[in-house]
């Protein structure tokens, strides 16, 4: 018996040490066929590539956007994309690698499962410049693409041999955004969001806001006609609002300066503006005091709410995903909401690069593949997969004018034109690094005045002074 | 050394003689010595000069166990906690996206945590102790102090039932595990369902309103003793089926014969339960409060999941539900990390629990019983 244990336990570990290697080799060999097979097409291509590259320098000066890239597998490297959900990867699989299916082999996608706008995404990308599978392509979230921007691994999109020139056609404020203090475009992004609002018909219906979207949209032009509003909503047993936060990102695009000016906190008046509304608001119980992306929020989407602060992305997925099978769906509107001293904007997402680029070729193809190919943003438009709204103005007409953005959610509604309309004077230039933790520390405080934890406005301030002085080690407070 | 073993003569067989030690199995070596007698042979000392013995230290293999535990021990507790130390010494934060070198600067990062610079509508003023560090300290304890006096008593009561051999309950193991399933289900999840239940349009807060059981503006989550109450409730909720279960393995320990004694001297159940139960059970409660105190000053998962800010994390509202890990992790790993200040509060936590279960120690130790009647001494000494 205690000989067939052995035996036993000999052979079970001798499997499992055989099995190791087996691995082991085998997944050496197909690197080996992979660098043997990738060797020949990168030869093939780098004339292809070199004979470009002169195009490029020729079209430089003009204002004209340069050719486009050829596919390429480049010198046969892996191109690692990282991002923090399984969005752009399926955007891979659905569109890129079944137009190239050769680049499957090439590009591998990383997702890290984090918050886009969380610390640990932004460590985890940082620790992958010193491993095995440096980024060569990063998405950043809206909000912290100011933070990674400014990161050691950053790189400018020219380091890659991306055109500035190909990204021609997007939507300006993309661009504007995009560039660094030096004025290198350092990501581009392959949707727009213009900020609107989007309101359920049969609720406004019934507190008398009209039946059709120009006579809503007429009973909240402005905030005073928006105020109105809210109270005859609020008297036919309703909500204008959910959470507090839904009124955030419109107004801190109405910002004349940035959070942090100089090292210091700066606190705009519209700050204020904004503080005294959502007050007003909150005493006269417009909001229905939901918290944002909770699931309490989702499901006022079908309930006793008439209405949110949304963008594309927000419109076909976060309300066509809470309303799917209730009573809401297809009874929601688009419409430009109130007209705001500036345009307001709400996320979106940037592809970056890095300075550590095995396969600058490769990376750069992916990179204008996704954000600057009409013929991919224009797919993407209408595929139930990413429904995009894409962030190049033709291709942005065109679904307009052809009736191809119809939606379902909004009872076959087509809101291309309301978005882009409203896409005309966003202005992102008063982004900063700290925006996300400067936007929580005022939620925090702006609670407290909701609340009556805070008297006055000038105590908020106060609190946000006292708050930033003590989360943000390197910005002063005066 | 020369020792010498008596050898009983009808151990010997006949002819064994002196081989019997050659072959001696422990390696014992010694020469022979017969005490005769007049009937002949009648013990053989054996002396022995060298107890070579081969000895098999089995000691040891025990120490090789333990290695994985001390190398683990070694680098994922010790050496943090050291270094958590070193680093609550030192200045190392980011500053414009870089992290400075850590840099010696005595007890600043105390200083920091113990004092902060508020802001009002006149100014800024440096105030010490009423700091968001050391509040977080105080809402920790409160949570804490308000989950575990129902669940200290509850479970006692609990246990003290299910223990009880007049009232034999029935179905014993399906209460058991009933009220144990709380602790199964993960912090996190329990945190979301309490959301979902009691959010302003939570099925339990508009039940509520509708009797009239609370104002129809009340909104736990903007409520500072709502959000605490839920999440000591919740804590509550989680932890007492597992003291119960610890605290019915105590009172099962206690010998049965003192409660028969007892019942035959026509005590009451309730003289049982304080006179017996309660002063015998007495380490396990005192073990109880000291564990349940250190985890109490660790809460982190459901306050941070319940009513937290998404952006910053800190525990809403108006801070009242952000506890010291909360804390420490909000500087530790905030937009702008602070190392130091983080392990300087990591420090001041690590004092507080060792004072609290200090404390608790000193207040549920044993003392001997006070003589009640003078001791009749035997005899008569005096």
């Amino acid at each position: 018996m205690k000989k067939f244990k052995k035996a036993m336990a000999l052979s079970l570990s001798l499997a499992m040490g055989l099995s190791l290697a087996a691995c082991g080799s085998s997944s050496d060999s197909t690197t080996a066929a992979e660098e043997t097979t990738t060797a020949a097409t990168s030869e093939a291509s780098d004339t292809t590539a070199t004979t470009e590259a002169a195009s490029d320098t020729d079209t430089a000066s003009e204002t004209e956007a340069a050719a486009a890239p050829e596919e390429t597998t480049g010198n046969g490297e892996k191109v690692y994309v990282y991002s923090w959900n399984s969005e752009l990867g399926g955007i891979l699989d659905n569109f890129l690698f079944k137009d190239y299916p050769e680049l499957k082999d090439v590009v591998e996608y990383e997702n890290l499962n984090q918050g886009g706008t969380s610390s640990e995404y932004l460590t985890g990308v940082t620790n992958s410049m010193s491993g095995d599978k440096p980024a060569s392509i990063v998405a950043a979230d809206n909000d912290e693409f100011k933070t990674l921007e400014v990161q050691d691994f950053a790189a400018p999109l020219s380091s890659i041999g991306f055109d500035d020139s190909w990204y021609n056609g997007a939507f300006q404020y993309t661009i504007d955004f995009a560039k660094n203090e030096d004025g290198k475009l350092m990501g581009t992004a392959w949707q727009a969001t213009p900020g609107v609002f989007v309101y359920r018909t049969d609720i406004a219906e019934k507190a008398g806001l009209g039946s059709t979207p120009e006579e809503v949209q007429e009973n909240v032009k402005d905030w005073d006609a928006f105020e109105a509003s809210a109270k005859k909503v609020k008297d036919a047993g309703y909500y204008m609002l959910s959470s507090v936060n839904d009124l955030e990102r419109p107004w801190l695009d109405q910002r004349d300066s940035a959070w942090v000016v100089d090292g210091a906190l700066n606190i705009d008046p519209a700050v204020n503006e904004y503080l005294e509304l959502t007050k007003k608001y909150y005493d006269a119980g417009y909001f229905k005091e939901t918290q944002q992306w909770t699931d309490d929020w989702n499901a006022s989407m079908s309930e006793d709410v008439l209405g949110f602060f949304g963008c594309p992305w927000f419109v076909t997925w976060t309300l066509a995903g809470n309303i799917s099978g209730t009573d809401a769906f297809g009874k929601y509107n688009v419409i430009a909401g109130p007209k705001l001293d500036k345009a307001w904007h709400w996320g979106g997402t940037y592809l970056m690069t890095t300075n550590k680029v095995a396969n600058p070729e490769t990376t750069a193809f992916v990179i204008w593949y996704l954000t600057c190919n009409e013929d991919f943003l224009k797919r993407s438009t209408t595929d139930p997969s990413t429904l995009n709204f894409p962030n190049n103005e033709k291709v942005a007409q065109d679904l307009a004018d052809s009736g191809d953005g119809a939606i379902d959610a909004l009872g076959g509604q087509n809101p291309v034109q309301t978005y882009i309309d409203n896409v005309d004077g966003i202005d992102l230039s008063l982004a900063t690094n700290y925006d996300t933790t400067l936007n929580g520390i005022l939620e925090g405080a702006r609670d407290n005045y909701d609340t009556g934890e805070l008297s006055s406005v000038d105590d908020v301030i106060a609190e946000i002074k006292t708050q930033t002085q003590d989360q943000i080690t390197d910005v002063t407070v005066e | 050394m020369h020792r010498s073993v008596i050898w009983p003569v009808h151990n010997l067989k006949k002819d064994s003689k002196l081989d019997i030690l050659q072959k001696s199995v422990w390696g014992v070596e010694g020469r022979l010595l017969c005490k005769m007698s007049n009937r002949g042979v009648e013990t053989i000392i054996v002396e022995v000069t060298s107890m070579k013995r081969k000895k098999v230290d089995y000691g040891k293999y025990g120490y090789y166990f333990l290695i994985p535990f001390f190398l683990v021990y070694l680098l994922f507790q010790l050496y943090p906690l050291l270094y958590t130390f070193f680093l609550s010494f030192v200045e190392s934060k980011q500053v414009n996206n870089v992290m400075t070198t850590p840099r010696w600067n005595n007890f600043e990062n105390f200083v920091n945590v113990l004092s902060q610079q508020k802001f009002t509508t006149e100014g800024s003023t440096r105030v010490w102790i009423a700091t968001d560090a050391l509040k977080s300290i105080r809402q920790t304890l409160l949570i804490w102090i308000i989950n575990f006096i129902p669940q200290i008593l509850l479970s006692l009561l609990l246990a003290a039932w299910f223990t009880d051999t007049t009232v034999k309950l029935k179905g014993q193991g399906a209460y058991k595990v009933m009220m144990f399933l709380p602790n199964i289900i993960t912090a996190a999840s329990i945190s979301v369902l309490f959301y979902s239940l009691f959010s302003n349009s939570g099925p339990v807060t508009i039940w509520m309103k509708n009797i009239g059981l609370i104002s129809k503006s009340y909104n736990f989550m903007n409520s500072a003793a709502g959000t605490i109450g839920l999440i000591g409730f919740m804590q509550f909720w989680m932890w007492y089926g597992n003291t119960m279960i610890i605290l019915i393995a105590g009172i099962l320990g206690i010998n049965p014969s003192l409660y028969e004694a007892a019942m035959v001297d026509g005590a009451s159940g309730k003289q049982q339960f304080f006179s017996i139960t309660l002063p015998l059970v007495r380490p396990i409660l005192q073990y109880t409060l000291v564990t349940s105190a250190i985890g109490g000053l660790q809460m982190y998962d459901i306050p941070s999941l319940f009513n937290a800010n998404m952006n910053t994390g800190v525990g809403q509202p108006n801070r009242a539900s952000n506890t010291v890990t909360m804390q420490i992790r909000q500087y530790a790993f905030g937009r702008t990390p602070d190392y130091g200040k983080a392990a300087a509060l990591s420090v001041i936590l690590f004092i507080c629990t060792l004072l609290i279960s200090l404390i608790f120690f000193a207040a549920t130790k044993e003392r001997p019983p006070k003589q009640k009647h003078a001791v009749l001494k035997a005899g008569g000494e005096n």
